[in-house]
């Protein structure tokens, strides 16, 4: 499956995101839209023209409050945003229907299911791959044993770093959209010589097919380790 | 000529007839226009320009030959950095490794940054106060000359040791600018290159700490009479401001680096998880070094802009109180901000931080509305320095713009350490300060060379660095977008990204070709002759009140200072509406500056034993006497 350009929203808080981040870029463009034109009239209108001095104006105080104020209004109304899905994504409650420990290493995940046992680890030749059931909410526990990564997976439009000897904790409700994203999911801090391939795969199926994936896994656990 | 025979009676009585006949309201034939040159010739004993001889660079404590001393270092170490991108970008035009490991790719990553931040930036921002602080407020030299004197050389050599990591053994140091630990620590990075940098930084920074004592007081202290604080240039307030910044952020970079080198080296745990030390430590502390530092690099560009958007609309600064507030919000509120480098860590108080770092767009809008307000009404023309201070304005918006989906934490769990951030600070360090630095170099070329670069030259430079750096950086934000992380020495051939790195790489090497038309400028004007007059540019402030280039002390000469213009209403005297200073009340201005010239130094024995033996008959002559004897005094002192 070839990706142009981002991959879709995975989660319910990527949605909320998404949503967000097209509500900066409105008002962003906006603003950028106003300073250009502001910055091509001036140049167009006031080349000079002649060698008298223009009016000499140091300040009109109802504009300098103007351009005080509206950049202020702007900026809470941002926050507010900003306040309010923040909140949202950054919940983590008990309700989680599947628990990932997430273990980064130099230079490769470990990704356990501590409800059924089935452990993932990334080889050389091998990415790792996060295997995720769609419709289910997902808490992921993530610790490192080295030095500090960051888990990243784009579609989740969210990434938190993992710190060694430290446990942290997200959640995520996971949406409909189902597939392969090979090749997505990446360390985002800088964590030495081969941080570059310190990547990953995920894959979102159905529940059925969740379900099989993880008797599929414990059997071949239990085929390697008789 | 003014103060030409500095030193002897005549000299300094001189000073006061160098005053044109006082006319009653009738300009000079022409234009109106009062010339400066005539005032401000350099007598024939003074020494005029920078060093001749390597002696006289090595001791030099001249403000203006350290200050150029600076800016020549200073852009050396940009052209490494940029060197060092160019590689990278070479490395990155096509998915796979091309010619360079993992290993060197990292160290050029963390090389490039730390020379880019603190080897070229800050260090440029400290030639502009060395040369410029002294001459915009009408003083000899700043405070203390030695210890400037001692600030470039800790800055050089801390610039040196920061190279010299190539040669160690194992390598540069490869853990990122920001050095976090446990990878730059005992066990990440063993190598010596690491603490190469670390004291590096620490030099560098040492020195930065001192110019800022050394700029803190020039201003505080040194102001010609009549330059009250609100009649400074932003140029000098920014600096004077982003000094306190340095003496806040810099004493906590250095401490921080420093116990990560004894974590290195002396055993001890302050950022070692495992023996109850603590990571998120560091990040704090740099961090609280880090985001002042932004402004720290930003502000002296922000001050260079507003010096030359009013010379080229030939208007005074638009609400330059509202500018100088705007400014004293940014670095209060630069204290503040830190921890949005940190939002990912899940350990901190996201809606604190988001609030701070939202609300220094505000100050930062007013400065662009400001600069907007002041071509408003004017009558712009378009040197290359008006072009570059047009780019920075350009590039400072569309940075500022992602600045504040940054400051979200909800945008930035997306966006953080991907190129949308790269793309980000480039933007606002990389862009801004570059268009800000060459505006400032055209600018400010003819008053150290006595010359003017190239104007058709300089278009061709200002074109081609415009389309260059949009080119390379713009496309990182839809790679970042994208999922790109940022210091990857490679990446997956999926969708457009190989598409993108290769427009960025394409842009990078137009930005090469700019470099050397620059260079070519530079060669062709030193090899012509001195064509230029004190004020080539009809100028503000007080710089353009003196020779080009300067002589040793600066002035021989004041205009009467009444506002943040002395130059521009000496120039335009006669035109009615120039600062509501019309020509009656500049002489009655000039003899009440005159009169309130008191020498910061008392003056030498030989002087009171003159002006005991031989009291003043006219006592017009005794403030002039007054600001000569001030002049020299700080001048030789041994």
């Amino acid at each position: 499956m070839s990706r142009i350009g981002l991959d879709p929203p995975l989660t319910e808080q990527a949605e909320d995101v998404d949503r967000v981040w097209n509500g900066f870029l409105v008002a962003g463009l906006a603003v950028g839209a106003l300073v250009a034109v502001l910055v091509v009239w001036v140049i167009v209108r006031y080349r000079r023209r002649s060698s008298e001095l223009p009016p000499q104006r140091r300040e009109l105080i109802p504009v300098e409050v103007t351009y005080t104020l509206v950049p202020l209004l702007i900026v809470a109304a941002l926050f507010g945003v900003t306040f309010v899905s923040t909140e949202a994504i950054d919940e983590v409650d008990d309700a989680a229907d599947l628990t990932v420990q997430v273990t980064g290493f130099q230079w490769q995940w470990q990704f356990d299911y501590p409800g059924s046992g089935i452990s993932v680890l990334g080889t050389e030749t091998r990415r790792p791959e996060l295997v995720l059931p769609a419709g289910a909410t997902v808490r992921f526990d993530l610790t490192s044993i080295d030095v500090i990564h960051s888990f990243w997976i784009p579609g989740f439009r969210y990434k938190r770093d993992v710190f060694p000897g430290q446990m942290q904790t997200f959640q995520v409700d996971v949406g409909d959209v189902t597939g392969e994203f090979p090749d997505t999911g990446v360390c985002a801090e800088f964590c030495g010589l081969d941080h570059t391939s310190m990547r990953f795969d995920v894959r979102i199926v159905t529940p059925e097919e969740f379900a099989a994936w993880e008797a599929e896994q414990q059997a071949a656990m239990e085929d390697a380790a008789p | 000529m003014g103060g030409g025979a500095a030193g002897s009676d005549g000299g300094r009585r001189a000073v006061t007839t160098l005053d044109p006949p006082r006319p009653a309201g009738e300009p000079p034939p022409g234009d109106g226009i009062i010339d400066i040159d005539p005032f401000v010739q350099p007598g024939p004993h003074e020494h005029v320009g920078l060093p001749r001889t390597f002696l006289g660079w090595l001791t030099t404590t001249d403000h203006k030959a350290i200050g150029v001393a600076y800016a020549v270092t200073a852009i050396t170490f940009l052209l490494i950095g940029g060197l060092l991108a160019g590689i990278m970008r070479l490395e990155l035009a096509e998915p796979g490794m091309q010619f360079l490991d993992e290993q060197t790719y990292n160290s050029l990553f963390t090389i490039h940054g730390s020379v880019m931040v603190f080897l070229f930036a800050v260090p440029f921002g400290f030639a502009l106060a060395n040369y410029l602080v002294p001459l915009q407020i009408g003083a000899p030299d700043l405070a203390f000359p030695r210890l400037n004197a001692l600030s470039y050389w800790l800055y050089l050599f801390g610039g040196l040791t920061m190279l010299a990591g190539f040669l160690a053994d194992g390598g540069a140091a490869a853990f990122g600018w920001t050095a976090y630990p446990p990878l730059s620590g005992p066990t990440g990075s063993p190598g010596l290159g690491g603490d190469f940098w670390i004291m590096s930084v620490i030099l560098t920074g040492t020195s930065g700490t001192l110019s800022a004592v050394n700029v803190i007081t020039t201003v505080t202290m040194m102001r010609a009479p009549g330059m009250t604080m609100f009649r400074m240039p932003i140029l000098t307030w920014n600096l004077y401001l982003t000094s306190f910044m340095v003496l806040v952020a810099f004493p906590v970079l250095t401490g921080a680096l420093m116990m990560l080198e004894a974590d290195r080296r002396f055993g001890t745990h302050f950022f070692e998880t495992m023996e109850g030390g603590s990571p998120i430590l560091y990040q704090h502390l740099f961090w609280f070094f880090g985001h002042p530092e932004v402004y720290i690099v930003a502000l002296p560009f922000f001050g260079v802009v507003t010096e030359i958007f009013p010379v080229f609309a030939r208007k005074p600064v638009f609400g330059y109180k509202g500018l100088v507030l705007a400014t004293l919000a940014i670095a209060a509120l630069s204290t503040s901000v830190w921890a949005h480098h940190m939002f990912t860590t899940g350990q901190i108080v996201l809606s604190f931080f988001a609030a701070t770092s939202l609300l220094i767009a505000v100050p930062t809008g007013v400065k662009v509305f400001t600069w907007l307000g002041t071509m408003w009404g004017g009558q712009l023309s378009f040197a290359p320095p008006m072009l570059f201070a047009l780019g920075f304005l350009v590039t400072f918006v569309a940075g500022g713009i992602t600045g504040i989906m940054l400051a979200s934490p909800t945008l930035d769990f997306h966006l953080h350490d991907t190129y949308f951030v790269v793309a980000h600070f480039h933007y606002v360090m990389g862009g801004t300060v570059v268009f800000a630095l060459f505006a400032a170099i055209y600018f400010w070329w003819p008053k150290v060379t006595g010359r003017k670069l190239g104007a058709r030259l300089g278009q061709w430079h200002f074109g081609l660095t415009f389309v260059g750096f949009n080119l390379t950086f713009f496309v990182m934000h839809l790679l970042g977008r994208d999922g790109m992380p940022r210091r990857v020495a490679d990446y997956p051939d999926v969708g457009n990204v190989a598409v993108l790195n290769r427009i960025a790489t394409i842009g990078a090497a137009v930005l090469f070709v700019s470099v050397i038309v620059f260079g070519v400028n530079v060669v062709r004007t030193l090899r012509g002759p001195r064509t230029e007059g004190a004020d080539p540019w009809g100028g503000n402030s007080l710089e353009w009140a003196t020779s080009s280039p300067p002589a040793a002390h600066n002035f021989s000469w004041l205009p009467p200072i009444r506002s943040e213009r002395p130059v521009f209403d000496f120039r335009w005297m006669h035109h009615p509406d120039v600062s509501a200073i019309g020509v009656d009340q500049a002489w009655r201005a000039r003899a009440d500056h005159d009169a309130r010239w008191v020498p910061l130094h008392p003056r030498s024995e030989d002087d009171e034993l003159q002006a005991e033996t031989q009291p003043d008959a006219e006592t017009g002559a005794v403030p002039a006497d007054g600001e000569d004897a001030t002049n020299r005094e700080r001048g030789d002192e041994p």
